[in-house]
């Protein structure tokens, strides 16, 4: 026993210096929309960005491909949705892909990218009128207020969201590994068990 | 080298957990008792070394340790790295539920040829084999394992030739360390415990 701190050393010391010791592994996709842009931004979960990763725009209803591209060197890019799929209100998939089979996807809904869509709808659901009366005048003049006022609130919680994306990036915590390690000791204790009730019968 | 879920076909999925299953239940058969706690540790091991790892290109490469996995549990290495595997989906978001299966075959392929091929060498009374030996179950585990990811990936569509290269490169610094701690794991159990290096009754 006397030789294992020293002969543990090296191999101790291996570990810790090791560069960029991270725990935490996988891509994390975070997108908003930015006016008439779509901002995104991609990142393994230990914070470190995807740098040249390949990026694809889908659409979500239909798994056809839009556009496509690669990540710049801070894992972020960029786009700005098709005419098509603004004028038929396309929901999109985004895709971030890092080689070796890493992946994560964000779903960008057509409300968050095309402005005033929600009041365009109002509109279309309701009976044209040739001619407006003042109460439908006022109706009309409250649906705009209110769609500046949510676009205002989208843009405004925007880093909110972001923030909240990146809380789901925290990574492994020493609780995730103390009770991977006691679910190991579990189930291998469970297959001594087994293995010594086969052998006593 | 955990490939992520929704990147490989319906048929791919499946031939990989019947094959990972099989090993499993084999392994489950052919360990004897009395090495039931060194699986386990050895699972611990894998489950806690995916923790560290390092960037390189657009991806990252982490410690796997398939090497002294393969050598010191032989077949019981199927259940140890499948219990590695899914804890770590569970708990640490890696890889994926679906892939298990495919993800545990790449790597438990690898450990089991290292312990059929460099068991008997890394026993060897002659020190530099044993070295050797210990260097190549730690490096060639990785490789190995390279290989049959980017063969999954190459089943499943993507070019295998650009996926192969880009992680065969992207794990031959990792390969490098991998075999370096696998010949101090190695050395240090030989001196300090022999017997549990692969005889040849498992």
């Amino acid at each position: 026993m006397a030789c294992f701190p020293r002969k543990a050393v090296p191999l101790l010391a291996l570990l810790l210096m090791w560069p960029g010791i991270s725990f935490a592994h996988g891509v994390n996709l975070f997108c908003w929309a930015q006016k008439d842009t779509v901002q995104c931004r991609s990142r393994f979960s230990g914070g470190r960005s995807v740098h040249n990763g390949t990026w694809r725009v889908l659409d979500a209803s239909t798994g056809d491909r839009l556009l496509s591209g690669t990540t710049n060197s801070e894992g972020r890019f960029a786009f700005s949705p098709p005419q098509q799929a603004r004028e038929e209100h396309r929901d999109l998939k985004v895709v971030c892909e890092a080689s070796m089979g890493h992946k994560d996807s964000w779903l960008v809904r057509a409300g968050d990218y095309i402005t005033g869509l929600s009041e365009e709808n109002r509109e279309a659901e309701s009976t044209p009128a040739k001619t407006k009366t003042g109460g439908e005048v006022a109706a009309q003049s409250e649906a705009v207020r209110e769609e500046t006022i949510r676009r205002i609130v989208r843009q405004e919680l925007a880093p909110v969201r972001r923030d909240l994306a990146g809380l789901r990036e925290t990574g492994v915590g020493i609780r995730d590994v103390l009770g991977g390690l006691g679910y190991i000791l579990g189930l291998f204790g469970v297959w001594a068990l087994a293995a010594s009730r086969r052998k006593s019968q | 080298m955990h490939i992520a879920e929704g990147v490989l076909p319906l048929s791919l999925l499946g031939a990989g957990a019947a094959l990972s299953l099989a090993g499993t239940a084999l392994g489950l058969k052919r360990t004897r008792q009395d090495e039931i706690p060194i699986a386990a540790v050895m699972a611990a091991t894998f489950f806690v070394a995916s923790l560290i790892h390092v960037p390189l290109g657009p991806s990252s490469v982490h410690l796997l340790l398939l090497g002294p996995v393969g050598l010191l549990t032989g077949w019981a290495c199927f259940p140890a790295i499948l219990v590695g595997l899914l804890l770590q989906a569970l708990f640490f978001q890696y890889g994926g539920l679906t892939v298990l299966g495919i993800n545990t075959f790449n790597m438990a392929l690898p450990a089991l040829l290292a312990y059929a091929a460099c068991g008997p060498v890394v026993r060897s009374r002659r020190r530099n084999l044993a070295v050797a030996g210990a260097f190549a179950a730690g490096s060639g585990t990785i490789l190995a394992a390279g290989v049959l990811t980017a063969i999954s990936l190459g089943l499943a569509g993507e070019a295998f030739l650009p996926a192969a290269q880009t992680i065969l490169l992207a794990h031959i610094p990792i390969a490098a360390v991998e075999g370096a701690i696998t010949v101090a794991v190695i050395g240090f159990i030989r001196r300090v415990k022999p017997e549990m290096l692969p005889t040849r009754s498992r």
